[in-house]
């Protein structure tokens, strides 16, 4: 209980006095997950929408492969970016490798099959007679795909903020590729993993608290748009 | 002209639509009459070109937009009974400040601000059958449109089906005063098809 009582006091203090190594590790988590997010958005979101609203042959291996993409450790994709971008990877000439470009891109692999599955989920289950109205009153193939993700937008939201939680709480990829280097690629979560093994506690729950104030406005915001969903 | 040569619909074993022959010249006003499960709903989708035929041939459907079907139990868009018919109107390249108008000519006027999560079913009805006309189409498809309807929301229906210049159809159980020119009875035939 003392090493918490400490660690609360000492968190408080970081946070309060603006402690630069702590924010800026937020800000590095915000700027990659939220650059992550748009990266598979341009991606997930028309590939989520074709596989629920046009529903190809083959649909169901798409989303079985999703659903694998779903499981994979982050530790893993870590590992598989780590191999393309460090020095002696296939993609070591682009140096990427410890930048918050690798982070991204790692973060934007772990994101795509989370975002396509919650987007094919959402297209899926709307009623056919959404498309059909939107084609009998003759809307083009784009703009009735526009007009049914338009009727599922609250869970679009939903799944976007779901997807940004997930990308600002990993530790695995932006430890193994962004290298957590201290004011440069260091996120939160890589900066409460690192500061606890230095013994440093009251920095480590700072970076948790930061997290978590993060969070909680994201969870607030996900339920206010679930509520809209279901009006 | 719309001509369907021996058309039907079937759905593995059961038959949806069963062989007919029907023709449509501009400006009819033709009501399809059946019991449920007769295949009306299905020879207007076959009409609005929604749904594949599994034998027979249609010559001259025309194009989505310029044929525009009101579902049995109509959708509308999020937002409002006035976005629902400026999307049409933008569909059809028209300002989207004609809305409106179109919504009083349904007797809909009232509720071209609420929300279309509260309309009852009669007011969304009016509202898509105002979407419909806003898009100002050759061929309007009215499935069951008196379903749910009030009285002022049966005069309301009946006057713009009766002003509509371009060719109607209906289907509906019975003619119950719908303005049409023409009859096409379906009988029930919904059993497998072996």
């Amino acid at each position: 209980m003392e090493l918490l009582g400490e660690g609360f006091a000492k968190a408080w203090q970081l946070v309060t006095s603006g402690d630069p190594v702590v924010f800026h590790a937020l800000g590095v988590s915000l700027l990659c997950s939220l650059c992550s997010l748009a990266l598979a958005a341009v991606l997930a979101v028309p590939y989520g929408a074709w596989l629920g609203l046009a529903r190809p042959r083959g649909a169901s291996l798409h989303v079985f492969l999703l659903r694998v993409g779903l499981s994979i450790p982050t530790v893993v994709i870590g590992l598989v970016v780590y191999a393309f971008f460090t020095r002696r990877g296939l993609l070591g000439h682009l140096h990427l490798f410890h930048t918050k470009a690798a982070i991204v891109i790692g973060q934007t692999l772990l994101a795509f099959p989370l975002l396509a599955s919650l987007v094919h989920g959402a297209s899926a289950s709307l009623d056919p007679i959404v498309a059909e109205s939107a084609r009998t009153l003759g809307a083009t193939r784009l703009g009735t795909a526009a007009r049914c993700l338009s009727e599922v937008r609250p869970a679009l939201l939903t799944a976007a903020l779901a997807t940004l939680g997930r990308c600002l709480t990993e530790v695995g990829i932006a430890v193994m590729v962004g290298g957590a280097i201290l004011m440069d690629t260091r996120t939160l979560t890589a900066h409460v993993q690192g500061e606890v093994s230095r013994g440093s506690f009251g920095s480590a729950l700072a970076a948790g608290l930061l997290l978590l104030a993060v969070a909680v406005p994201l969870t607030l915001l996900g339920m206010r748009f679930e509520r809209g969903r279901r009006a | 002209m719309i001509s369907a040569h021996d058309i039907s619909v079937r759905f593995g074993d059961v038959v949806a639509l069963p062989p007919t022959t029907l023709e449509l010249e501009p400006g009819a006003k033709l009501c399809v009459r059946g019991p449920n499960g007769s295949g009306k709903s299905t020879l207007l989708r076959v009409l609005a070109g929604l749904q594949p035929l599994s034998e027979g041939r249609v010559e001259g459907l025309v194009a989505r937009g310029h044929c525009v079907l009101v579902h049995q139990r109509p959708h509308l868009f999020r937002g409002t009974p006035r976005s629902n018919v400026a999307y049409a109107l933008r569909l059809a390249g028209r300002p989207a400040n004609e809305a409106l108008g179109w919504l009083e000519r349904l007797g809909a006027g009232h509720l071209a601000d609420r929300s279309v999560a509260g309309l009852s079913g009669g007011e969304r009805r009016r509202v898509a059958i105002a979407r419909a006309l806003a898009r100002g189409p050759e061929v309007l498809l009215l499935d069951e449109p008196f379903a749910g309807l009030d009285e002022p929301g049966r005069i309301a229906v009946c006057a713009a089906a009766e002003h509509f210049a371009g060719t109607l159809v209906v289907a509906a159980p019975d003619l119950d005063g719908i303005p049409v020119t023409r009859l096409h009875d379906l009988g029930p035939h919904a059993q497998p098809a072996g």
